[in-house]
């Protein structure tokens, strides 16, 4: 499994989910798989442990890992609903965020709607 | 008692590139003593001379912020304290031992020999000397940086110690004491025994005011 | 959670400066920095927790045992590195071993010999020698090699390069991996900390104006950026360590009150940097 981390202003803790949530459903890494303890990830990063810890705590909200205490965490394989209800959560919040931003810019909302639909034909989301 | 002994032994690796100097020391004054003919003078020497090189810890204590290394070891205060008056006395008790040794040694075979007792007492008189340089001195090395000290306290030590055996020349002053010295004559060993436990009595006194004095610096 | 450390109303007086109701806990197993610009009172306030100093008022708690006058068992369990080798100029790296090995029960020879040679110093090298790297380094290996459960480091990166500093972050990421040690990491060189340090307490002249998790430092507060007309009355009103020129100004804003500013003005998350710089102006008057 593959984990960069970068300064791109993006949430350190919001990185690591995506990129952990991606290799589980992209089945990178497999139900029951090992993942790497908080610890051993913050070390291997050079992030906090806080961190790691609460990247982890979300991943296990979602879906994506469980915990075996004494054991560690392990990779799970989320139902398609939850899938689903996990990235439309995503998407709405991140679409409300384009929404906020847009706002002092006083962007109009066709204005907003054009662009998005600008995006929607550039990106092949494949 | 383990504290201590780890105290000393810390103490002992601070000192100890100075300790060639006791050598030289040892070497100078016997034979200054073989010289003028008197083993007695080369136990002085040795033994009070030899008190200042145990000093010199505070040179390096400062120069190294000794401090820092005190701070974060284990050790009390009181250990670390103790420690350092334990190691100069015992270096000045050592060194003058060893003086008495060599210049009795070379006073015997040039057939002027001199009795033990008198070595004995030479020692003890000395060491008493050098008690009282440590126990007046570090108290003030131990409140206060050694750098800023130095200049005022070696060296009116040593100008008034010169001062007052130059006034006792002068003045006979030791007819005087004329009791005390046949108190020594007669009976060399209680009075040199006596005269060690003065010379360690006044040790353990001045390293509890250290102690409380030295608690009020850390104010700082 | 245990805290390895505890500072609870710690006040120490001075003439023309006073640490006052400094108050921080660092929870077992995680990285504090500690951070404020030069003469904010880090160094006093590492000094009191190791009992260097009598301090005036509040509790110092290390492991849950209150730091006293002769409480010198704890230290067993607590490595410090300075910013300079406080050990005598003529010691050996080796010596230097030798001379601390009679203190700590729990000395390890062998594993302070792996990080001389991990830290590549050569054991014949005197203390005066070493280059600043080096000198880092070997108060490190020393306070690592007698299984410490606490670390605590007063300015260990001044004057060191990148390099260097990048090795020093590479040996604490090892030692907090296992769960059970912990970090107080002084600096204001905050870009050592940005990523790595999980809690952050920052002090300006003596006084602790942030404690808690790094991450709600970034949440507490908002850099904000605009042009001379968005500076309104009320957006004065809430700037911290407001900076003026021709073209705009920029300021700290707590981020509850950064919703009701002016639209036009730009906001982010501020690093380490910007919160202490801001607070530190603010503090000397706009």
């Amino acid at each position: 499994m593959r984990i960069v981390v970068t300064n791109s202003g993006e949430p350190i803790y919001r990185q690591i989910e995506r990129q952990v949530a991606r290799a589980v459903l992209a089945g990178e890494v497999r139900d029951g798989d090992p993942l790497p303890s908080i610890r051993q990830l913050a070390r291997d990063l050079r992030v906090s442990v806080i961190t790691t810890t609460r990247a982890y705590t979300e991943l296990e909200r979602q879906g994506f890992i469980t915990t075996v205490p004494g054991k560690g965490c392990f990779a799970k394989t989320p139902s398609p609903v939850q899938v689903r209800d996990q990235f439309h959560g995503e998407v709405e919040a991140r679409l409300r965020e384009a929404v906020a931003a847009a706002w002092p810019a006083a962007m109009p909302a066709e204005e907003l709607i054009a662009m998005l639909e600008r995006i929607l034909k550039e990106d092949d989301h494949g | 008692m383990t504290a201590l002994l780890t105290a000393i032994g810390l103490d002992h690796r601070i000192v100890r590139p100075r300790y060639p100097m006791l050598v030289v020391l040892l070497a100078i004054g016997v034979t200054v003593g073989s010289l003028s003919g008197s083993a007695l003078t080369a136990i002085g020497l040795v033994t009070l001379l030899t008190a200042p090189i145990g000093g010199s810890y505070f040179a390096v204590f400062e120069a190294s912020r000794l401090d820092q290394l005190y701070g974060t070891l284990p050790l009390t205060r009181a250990a670390a304290e103790a420690g350092i008056y334990a190691h100069t006395a015992l270096i000045v008790a050592v060194n003058g031992l060893l003086a008495a040794l060599a210049a009795g040694s070379i006073a015997a075979a040039d057939h002027r020999g001199v009795a033990p007792a008198s070595l004995a007492v030479a020692f003890a008189l000395s060491f008493l000397g050098a008690c009282v340089y440590i126990g007046l001195l570090y108290p003030v090395y131990l409140a206060v940086p050694f750098s800023k000290v130095n200049i005022l306290t070696n060296v009116p030590f040593y100008a008034v110690a010169l001062v007052i055996i130059f006034v006792a020349k002068r003045t006979d002053w030791f007819t005087h004491l004329a009791s005390v010295a046949a108190f020594y004559h007669r009976h060399p060993a209680p009075a040199s025994t006596l005269t060690l436990g003065a010379g360690v009595a006044l040790l353990v006194v001045s390293c509890s005011v250290s102690h409380a004095t030295a608690g009020a610096s850390r104010r700082r | 959670m245990a805290d390895a450390l505890s500072v609870m109303g710690l006040g120490k007086r001075y003439p023309g400066f006073a640490l006052s109701d400094v108050t921080f806990r660092l929870p077992e197993g995680y990285i504090m920095g500690f951070v404020g610009r030069n003469g904010a009172g880090k160094t006093t306030t590492i000094k009191c927790v190791l009992d260097m100093l009598d301090r005036d008022t509040g509790r110092v708690e290390l492991f849950g045992r209150e730091v006293g006058r002769d409480e010198v068992a704890v230290k067993q369990d607590i490595g410090v590195v300075f910013d300079q080798p406080f050990y005598p100029g003529t010691w050996t790296v080796a010596q230097v071993g030798e001379a601390l090995r009679p203190f700590y029960t729990a000395w390890d020879a062998a594993l302070f010999h792996r990080f001389l040679d991990r830290f590549a110093l050569p054991r014949d090298k005197r203390v005066r020698e070493l280059s600043r790297g080096m000198g880092m380094k070997l108060m490190l290996a020393t306070a690592l090699s007698h299984h410490a459960r606490l670390l605590i480091l007063d300015e260990p990166t001044s004057g060191l390069d990148p390099v260097a500093r990048d090795d020093l972050l590479d040996v604490l990421a090892d030692y907090i991996t296992g769960g059970e040690t912990s970090v107080l990491f002084s600096t204001h060189i905050t870009a050592d900390l940005d990523r790595i340090a999980d809690y952050i307490t920052l002090i300006d002249a003596g006084r602790v104006v942030f404690t808690g998790e790094k991450d709600d430092l970034a949440d507490t507060y908002r850099v904000v950026h605009g042009g001379p007309d968005q500076l309104t009355d009320a957006t004065r009103h809430c700037s911290i360590g407001l900076r003026r020129t021709d073209v705009g100004f920029s300021a700290l804003v707590r981020s509850a009150e950064a919703a009701a500013l002016p639209a036009g003005t730009t906001q982010e998350a501020p690093t380490i940097d910007d919160v202490l710089i801001h607070l530190a102006h603010e503090g000397e008057g706009r």
